[in-house]
């Protein structure tokens, strides 16, 4: 197995939502590949479509509004999109596990933690009793997480949030899963807890080698964690590069919008720079670039046709009009 | 922009065989001097128990057919429903509007009061309704309006449950306290501050509710403690009705069809008005600790 | 959780002595049982005289706390109609009733919870539409009309169920069936919707993510969180299934104390009555109680103090 081969390749990939009051693209488009031992960031403002992505390579994108309508999610050459919800059920758990946003609410609230870990222990190991019981507290020491002798029977409101989010990190330690995709995994953390969590998230993937997905809206995780990073605006993805090209060589007026609202240490700035004007809503998409109403470099053409994909060096790729000239 | 045409997306979902219904029930309540085709009390025996018009034996005359003492059906269920509406209506305002001050009490002064009044819903709650109805019109004897008080005063506990939950809510809006601070009195914080705020879910429960009651009353007269012969009422209809059920069944079939008819629109415009103007409804029903 | 047991039960005793205070005001609003008792030709000597046996003369609350008292003993007056104990009258009706109430009951719940959860898992499917319009229709058709009419669909037409009467379990079919059409259609609405609400929650996305069977996320995982509203919601189904029962026994002439309550109403035998109200409140309080017990075994998160 090559350090560098692709185990995921998303191509041209849409998610829609057909609601009441009409259809939101809620992914339009999605194009991107993850290596082994790999951190993919993927940032953008809510509603991008940064969740929508995640919860389509897991196929649980929420029925019946969402689907998968085009497109291909390929793991190790298998198409995932053609799979059977119960052919999912291998993947999932075994080699894509998912930590979602909110640990307070991603845990069952009637069921003890152990319970809810030896779920996932035993998907891969058929264990009982006293073996599994074992087990499960090995998996809350791997976390860092303290009495776990006893812990093993508490239930999650007896748990803090930070304790929360490291019960579902052992829980995806117990799948041993070759992609771990991370949806915001520390928004709802105290900032003290969020560089534990991150660090313990480090820890495994240098130690099994998994690939990690992040999701977040927060530039400084993406520039410590990630090696590669997507940004998505609209459902689009809008530029993509290596984490020191997308910080010091970005072309987009989106991410370097994004980019310039960081503060930045050790530098005099009179202010933090925002980007102007509202997210753009999702059910009135016209066919040019959605960015366009709040893009300082806007032109006529942005507002009519929405820009193609160009390569803008090695693996930089970029959708505006204007790019050569930013 | 978006929020009006969820609105709309919702006023188009609107159950039109229910709100079809009822609308028809009112009408034929309102009017039924003018539609009924024959009196709904002029007895006429020579056409006693004549069954409806696709039967053999029956007429056109009287399309439902006709009683033991020759009384056409249709006439009398749609007499009878001029005593569904009467009573439902004023019953479910009695109800409502002791229920909805219980419950803007209960919710806002909490403590003792709270304790006192949720006491005596459990009270109401744990006795079975239908006795105490009975016992009490028993009591005060069988009236049209004794049967409106009657039902008007066992039924307000759930109006005053649903509003003591909304009033919990609304409580912790700072505008309660802005009002206090600006010496609003309690009755004008009551009714101008938080009163607005249980409306939508006292009128999804009043519709609700209308249903119920009427399938009480009928209950009642069925029981044979509810409207008095010979005022035609869909219950006393029924209960005639069930003696000749093995011979003649269309005495009992036809009015408790129309009682299932008007509830089911109720029912159905009741859900329509939930989703629309209270989706959170159905947390106070489980609200209970 | 001890202390909490000894603050539910005492508020359970202020209600039932609530219900008491106004079951015995209600009654002696009803008129003067004597005129029953006696012979209309019978003069006001004898009938003061009766008044006074029985303690009618006496002040309303002289007369509740010697009720009380008299409860307490294990009297609950002699029935006017009957010459008998009142209590043993209620008592002799009550398995009647019993069986009758447990029979719906465990259809309602047999029935109505498969159809609130398959609905659930397939919102808008056919089977869905199909099983919540019956719901809709069961929670529309008035428990006296339902079972006039499967009486007359089953005993007089097809004449394969009896229409009155206790015995088998052939007699008990109907009344169980016109009894539990509300609560089965109440408890699958119910079920659906609270379900419904569960499904759409991370940590049933968090069981699948962990590659669980659906059947593992739905049965397990859902339907136990699921099961805390639908049970508080069941269990005030009791209270109205005991209101249910006076009109069925009624219907199918079925020998419990429903039908004893609504004979006794007719005839102003006020002990009767009253004890039959009493009976049933108490039992509901108690299934009440117990349920609140259940909650602690379902429901971690709940801690009574």
């Amino acid at each position: 197995m090559s350090a560098n081969e692709k185990i995921l390749e998303v191509r041209n990939l849409k998610t829609y939502f057909f609601t009441n009051v009409g259809v939101v693209k809620a992914v339009d488009g999605g194009t991107f590949h993850l290596k082994k031992g790999q951190a993919l960031g993927i940032v953008g403002e809510s509603g991008s479509g940064k969740s929508v992505t995640s919860l389509s390579i897991l196929r649980l994108v929420p029925k019946p509004a969402g689907r998968i309508v085009e497109g291909e999610i390929l793991y190790r050459g298998e198409d995932l999109v053609k799979k059977s919800q119960k052919e999912m059920r291998e993947y999932r758990g075994n080699r894509l596990f998912m930590i979602s946003q909110d640990p307070m609410t991603s845990l069952n609230p009637v069921f003890t933690i152990g319970n809810q870990i030896g779920e996932a222990i035993r998907k891969r190991q058929k264990l009982n009793g006293n073996d599994l019981k074992e087990k499960i507290i090995e998996m809350l020491k791997l976390v860092h997480i303290r009495a776990s002798e006893t812990r093993v029977h508490a239930y999650p409101h007896q748990f803090s949030g930070g304790m929360k989010q490291r019960a579902m990190i052992s829980m995806a330690l117990a799948c041993q899963p070759e992609i771990l995709i991370a949806d915001e995994p520390t928004t709802a953390l105290d900032v003290t807890i969020q560089a534990q969590i991150l660090k313990l998230m480090m820890e495994v993937r240098e130690q099994y080698q998994t690939s990690i997905i992040l999701i977040t809206h927060d530039l400084g995780v993406i520039a410590r964690f990630c090696d590669y990073v997507l940004v998505m605006y609209a459902g689009k993805i809008v530029e993509r590069a290596d984490v020191k090209t997308l910080f010091k060589g970005n072309r987009h007026p989106y991410t370097r919008g994004l980019i310039n609202s960081l503060p930045h240490l050790g530098k005099k700035q009179r202010r933090l720079e925002t980007i102007k004007g509202q997210p753009p809503d999702l059910l009135n998409l016209t066919g040019g670039c959605p960015f366009e109403p709040r893009c300082d470099y806007s032109v006529e053409r942005c507002s009519v046709e929405y820009p193609p994909v160009e390569s803008a060096g090695k693996g930089h790729l970029l959708s505006c009009w204007r790019w050569r000239e930013i | 922009m978006a929020k009006s045409s969820k609105l709309w997306a919702q006023i188009k979902q609107a159950p039109v065989g229910g709100l079809t219904i009822l609308f028809l029930f009112i009408v034929v309540a309102l009017f039924a001097k003018f539609i009924a085709p024959h009196s709904p009390i002029d007895q006429d025996i020579t056409h006693a128990l004549s069954p409806p018009f696709f039967l053999e034996g029956g007429t056109w005359n009287y399309l439902l057919g006709t009683d033991e003492l020759g009384r056409d059906i249709l006439s009398r269920i749609i007499f009878g429903a001029r005593i569904s509406l009467v009573v439902g209506f004023i019953a479910v305002a009695i109800s409502g509007s002791i229920g909805v001050w219980f419950g803007l009490i209960s919710g806002y002064f909490g403590g003792k009061v709270d304790s006192v009044i949720m006491r005596l819903v459990d009270i109401q709650l744990s006795m079975p309704y239908i006795l105490i109805a009975l016992a009490l019109i028993g009591a005060l004897g069988p009236s049209l309006r004794n049967i409106i008080i009657v039902i008007g005063i066992t039924s307000w506990v759930t109006y005053a449950r649903v509003a003591r939950g909304d009033v919990l809510g609304i409580k912790e809006n700072e505008f309660v306290d802005l009002a206090k601070i600006a010496g609003c009195s309690t009755y004008r914080i009551l009714v101008r501050h938080i009163f607005p705020g249980v409306v939508n879910s006292q009128i999804v429960l009043g519709t609700l509710m209308f249903g119920r009651v009427i399938i009480f009353e009928a209950a009642l007269s069925f029981l044979g403690l509810g409207v008095q012969p010979p005022t035609p009422s869909w219950g006393t209809m029924l209960a005639d009705g069930r003696q000749y059920l093995t011979y003649a069944w269309w005495l009992a079939t036809f009015p408790g069809f129309a009682i299932m008819l008007v509830v089911l629109g109720t029912n159905l415009v009741g859900d329509w008005l939930r989703d629309m103007l209270d989706p959170k409804q159905r947390a106070a029903v489980r609200g209970k600790r | 959780m001890q202390r909490y047991l000894i603050k539910r039960s005492f508020q359970s005793l202020i209600v039932i002595l609530g219900i008491t205070v106004i079951v015995f005001m209600i009654l002696h609003l009803t008129g003067d049982p004597t005129d029953l008792l006696l012979p209309p030709e019978a003069g006001p000597e004898e009938r003061e005289l009766l008044r006074h046996e029985l303690g009618l003369d006496k002040p309303i609350y002289v007369q509740y706390l010697e009720y009380i008292k008299n409860i307490c003993h294990g009297d609950f007056g002699q029935s006017f109609r009957y010459q008998t104990p009142a209590f043993s009258v209620v008592m002799g009706a009550l398995p009647a009733t019993i069986e009758l109430t447990m029979a719906a009951m465990i259809l309602s719940i047999v029935v109505a919870l498969p159809i609130g959860i398959i609905s659930a898992i397939r919102p808008r499917s056919y089977y869905d539409t199909l099983g919540m319009t019956f719901a809709l229709l069961g929670q529309s058709i008035p428990v006296y009309w339902a079972g006039l009419m499967l009486i007359l669909l089953f005993a007089v037409t097809l004449g394969w169920l009896p229409s009155t009467g206790r015995g088998g379990i052939k007699h008990l079919i109907l009344p169980a069936v016109t009894l539990g059409m509300f609560s089965t259609a109440a408890i699958a609405r119910f079920t659906r919707s609270s379900m419904i609400d569960v499904l759409d929650a991370d940590y049933i996305r968090t069981a699948r993510i962990k590659g669980l069977s659906e059947h593992i996320v739905v049965l397990k995982h859902a339907f136990k969180n699921a099961s805390i509203p639908v049970l508080t919601m069941t269990s005030l189904q009791f209270g109205r299934m005991l209101s249910g029962a006076v009109i069925t026994e009624t219907i199918f002439s079925w020998p419990g104390v429903g039908r004893i309550a609504v004979q006794a109403i007719y005839n102003r035998d006020f002990p009767v009555v009253q004890t039959v109200v009493l009976v049933a409140s108490v039992i509901f309080v108690g299934i009440n109680f117990m349920v609140d017990i259940i909650y602690t075994y379902l429901d971690p998160r709940i801690k009574y103090t």
